[in-house]
């Protein structure tokens, strides 16, 4: 189990990405309240990133904390920041800083002081990671979403699905129209003529 | 090395890789009479011999037609996105078979390949158009004209189709009419225009709209539109019968029912081997390992060929220490990719098509394209929730949309990763959002490469570091693409469009690492090592014009199987 501390943050992030949204449950229905935060994507987020090729959880934690420092300075406060008491947007502008490297290097576990390039994979990889957690199949892995690929099943049908209306997966679709192209204007791609 | 005058080869050819170009270059050596090993990577799903490809190692081998199995290919190709795309552990990553180990390393970018029988191809979207002639002649060593019947060779053998229409092509195909481009016919394009999707899926069952054809049950051969191209196809009754036809269902079997071919799955080719004599160096073998064990194997064999990939072959190139070529890993080409996505009332959507959402996880992933010679392509797509959303939505190099000002002179409403509630908003109305997938006819450039890190290395060697930048033309192409997608949404009656400006260290379509010409011959020989080929996406000479690249590796491949019988094997029969 990873600690508090690298969970809330990821958490942070997530919710970030994907946040419970009041306003739109009050206009399309309860279902679309539920975020990140609801489906556990930070749980998803340590597996992906201790499953990297070297593990990634702590520091990646300690690199978003690090960008939160940053970005707090940059606002003429002082102290030590954490992204999970940042406002949902800031803590993506305290990320953008890291990306447009604005945080000096040698705040950055030495991971990310080695090779600055991960620094932008990573966090390009947070992003990506925490939309495929949520918009997958993932979340439906219920009580065995954390166990080695091969020993989940599905339980449920994700929360998200519902939100965007995906059935899941078919064997088949009758949605094949017959359309006709309109050959009034052919061209002959070949010799680009009209005929 | 010990040099043996009259070595005992363990096989006529060994190739290097099971992906789009290796395994035609398989299938048509053993078809020929040659004697063919094939080493692969990655895993073999859908094989009687690897019951449990992800958890055990099974057996070494598998050259019997029989041990093909749709019942494993079904039990391992679940449908669900993450089990299968998920680029850390699913089970179509660049990683070996064993999922509880991390994917293989690479600096310089996210890459998405697959490591497996069908490499690439098992969850590519299988657009299988021509190169634009005029990108070729005059360009490359060999015309276009050279190609062709290569190119019908194999349309004939995939099989390659005209794309069937479902609600989200026919949407983008009204788009283009309306925004003024023309229709053309296929296949060779030099002009612009939109034309039907032509790809390497079979045909849709036309009963398929009848409420009495049982899809539940359905044994019958043919597409059933359902959207899981990109998850791992498995619809069909037999493996070879499968309906997209990644080489694992084409080539592969075929191959197999030569009687000729053995292909072994978890061999990682670490070196290629060669010695002096007097018809210059040559290749004589390889070194693989086994990717469950860790034990080392060598091959012997009268020739080689490479076709791992845009990546790994000039890795292997570079690691085996084969002669220095200036061009080796250099003029790297990749399409430059980026999405731009409309969303539509379902109004709109109604007056058009008669239904109020296209439902984009509905059809095959990719079937529409628009193709601008010189500049590039757009292509139509939709697929499951989970990479359409990342796809669409949050792979961009503007950062994020919420802290960007919009800018007032573009075609779109929207640029950058789209979060918040702005994200689940737009989500809310994927069953009524159009996503056009664009790529840029990116230039050669020296400069973009793919070369070995001289310190870091995995099992298998130093590993390989990419370097791509694409130039100010192709920026400027690019933007024109974006913004020819977005006219297209807006004429078709798109509330709102989303550009996601994609950076460029996203690598799909990897090519021209290995350029004809430079590394390889007309032949796709290499110039300074006889008796090694090249069969892959590496061997183009550059990024064919703009069309998706596979097709035309394959056709390569079909050619270079033809020379390599001809210089090699001819004589012998
Ligand atoms: C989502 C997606 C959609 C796509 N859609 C299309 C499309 O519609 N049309 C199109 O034309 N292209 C498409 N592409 C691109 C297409 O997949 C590639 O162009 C094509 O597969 C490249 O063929 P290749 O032979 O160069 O490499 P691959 O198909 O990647 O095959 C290489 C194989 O070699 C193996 N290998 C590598 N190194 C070694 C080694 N050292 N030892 C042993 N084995 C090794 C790999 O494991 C792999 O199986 C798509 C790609 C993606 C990711």
């Amino acid at each position: 189990m990873q600690s508090s501390y690298v969970q809330t943050t990821l958490q942070a992030f997530a919710d970030a990405i994907i946040p419970r949204t009041p306003r739109l449950a009050e206009e399309y229905g309860r279902i679309q309240y539920y975020g990140a935060i609801d489906l556990q994507i930070d749980q998803f987020l340590i597996y992906e990133l201790e499953h990297y090729p070297v593990p990634m959880a702590l520091p990646t934690a300690e690199l978003l904390n690090v960008a939160a420092t940053a970005w707090l300075i940059s606002q003429g406060y002082f102290g030590r920041g954490s992204l999970a008491t940042l406002a949902p947007l800031d803590r993506l502008k305290a990320v953008t800083m890291l990306k447009q490297q604005q945080v000096e290097l040698t705040a950055l576990p030495i991971i990310f002081q080695m090779d600055p390039e991960l620094i932008i994979r990573i966090t390009d990889a947070l992003n990506n990671y925490t939309i495929i957690g949520y918009y997958s199949e993932w979340s439906g892995y219920g009580t065995t979403k954390l166990l080695p690929p091969q020993e989940r099943v599905m339980e449920f049908i994700p929360i998200s699905w519902k939100q965007v209306e995906y059935p899941g997966p078919s064997l088949g679709y009758r949605v094949l129209r017959p359309y006709r192209f309109d050959l009034t204007n052919i061209v002959l791609a070949a010799q680009g003529m009209q005929v | 090395m010990v040099v043996i005058m009259n070595r005992i080869y363990d096989t006529d050819v060994i190739v290097i890789g099971a992906g789009a170009g290796g395994a035609i270059v398989a299938k048509e050596l053993a078809e020929k009479g040659a004697k063919v090993i094939v080493l692969e990577a990655g895993p073999w799903y859908g094989n009687a011999k690897w019951p449990n490809p992800n958890s055990e190692h099974g057996a070494v081998s598998s050259s019997d037609y029989e041990d093909l199995s749709i019942d494993l290919l079904k039990k391992s190709f679940t449908d669900l996105e993450e089990d299968m795309n998920d680029q850390v552990t699913g089970k179509f990553r660049w990683g070996p078979a064993n999922r509880n180990l991390p994917p293989w390393t690479r600096k310089g970018g996210v890459v998405w390949q697959n490591a497996g029988v069908g490499g690439t191809t098992l969850h590519y979207f299988a657009n299988s158009p021509h190169a634009i002639p005029q990108s070729m002649d005059g360009i490359w060593p060999i015309s276009y004209e050279e190609l062709v019947p290569y190119y019908e060779r194999v349309e004939a053998q995939l099989p390659v189709h005209l794309a069937p229409v479902s609600p989200k092509e026919e949407l983008f195909y009204y788009g283009a009419k309306k925004a003024g481009w023309q229709y053309l016919n296929n296949p060779d394009v030099s002009v612009p225009g939109y034309r039907q999707g032509i790809n390497a899926i079979l045909e849709v069952n036309p009963r398929i709209n009848d409420p009495d054809f049982d899809l539940q049950n359905n044994n019958t051969v043919g597409c059933t539109l359902r959207g899981h191209c990109v998850n791992g196809c498995h619809i069909g009754p037999t493996v070879e019968a499968v309906a997209k036809r990644s080489t694992l269902v084409s080539y592969i079997p075929r191959a197999l029912a030569t009687g000729n071919a053995e292909i072994r799955p978890n061999a990682f080719v670490i070196k290629v081997l060669t010695e002096e004599a007097e018809e210059g160096i040559h290749a004589i073998g390889v070194v693989y390992k086994d990717t469950w064990t860790g034990e080392s194997f060598e091959l012997y064999a009268k020739v080689i060929v490479m076709a791992g990939g845009g990546i790994e072959t000039p890795r292997l190139w570079l690691n085996s220490g084969l002669p220095e070529n200036p061009w080796v890993g250099k003029g790297l080409t990749n399409h430059w990719f980026d999405t731009v996505a409309g969303i539509f009332e379902e109004k709109v959507l109604m007056d058009i098509l008669g239904v109020s959402d296209i439902k984009p996880y509905t059809g095959q992933n990719s079937a529409a394209r628009l193709d601008i010679p010189g500049i590039g392509t757009m292509i139509t797509m939709g697929m499951s929730p989970g990479i359409y959303a990342s796809l669409n939505y949050v792979t961009s190099a503007k950062g994020y949309a919420s802290l960007n000002t919009p800018d007032p002179q573009a075609a779109w409403d929207v640029e950058g990763i789209v979060s918040g509630e702005q994200l689940k908003d737009f989500m809310r109305e994927y069953k009524r959002t159009l996503s056009i997938l664009l790529f840029v006819d990116d230039e050669v450039n020296q400069r973009n490469e793919v070369g070995i890190d001289p310190n870091l290395r995995d099992e298998y060697g130093y590993i390989p570091v990419i370097r791509y930048q694409p130039s100010e033309s192709d920026t400027v192409k690019r933007d024109q693409l974006a913004t020819y997608a977005a006219e297209l949404l807006r004429a078709a009656g798109a509330r709102t469009i989303i550009r996601a400006n994609w950076n460029p260290e996203l690598f799909i379509h990897i090519m021209s690492t290995m350029r004809m010409g430079y590394v390889v011959d007309v032949n796709c020989e290499a110039y300074q090592v006889k008796r090694l080929y090249i069969a892959d996406n590496s061997v183009l000479t550059n990024g064919i014009g703009g069309p998706n690249p596979t097709l035309t590796t394959q056709a390569l491949a079909a050619r270079t199987a033809d020379k390599i019988w001809d210089q090699y094997f001819q004589a012998e029969t």
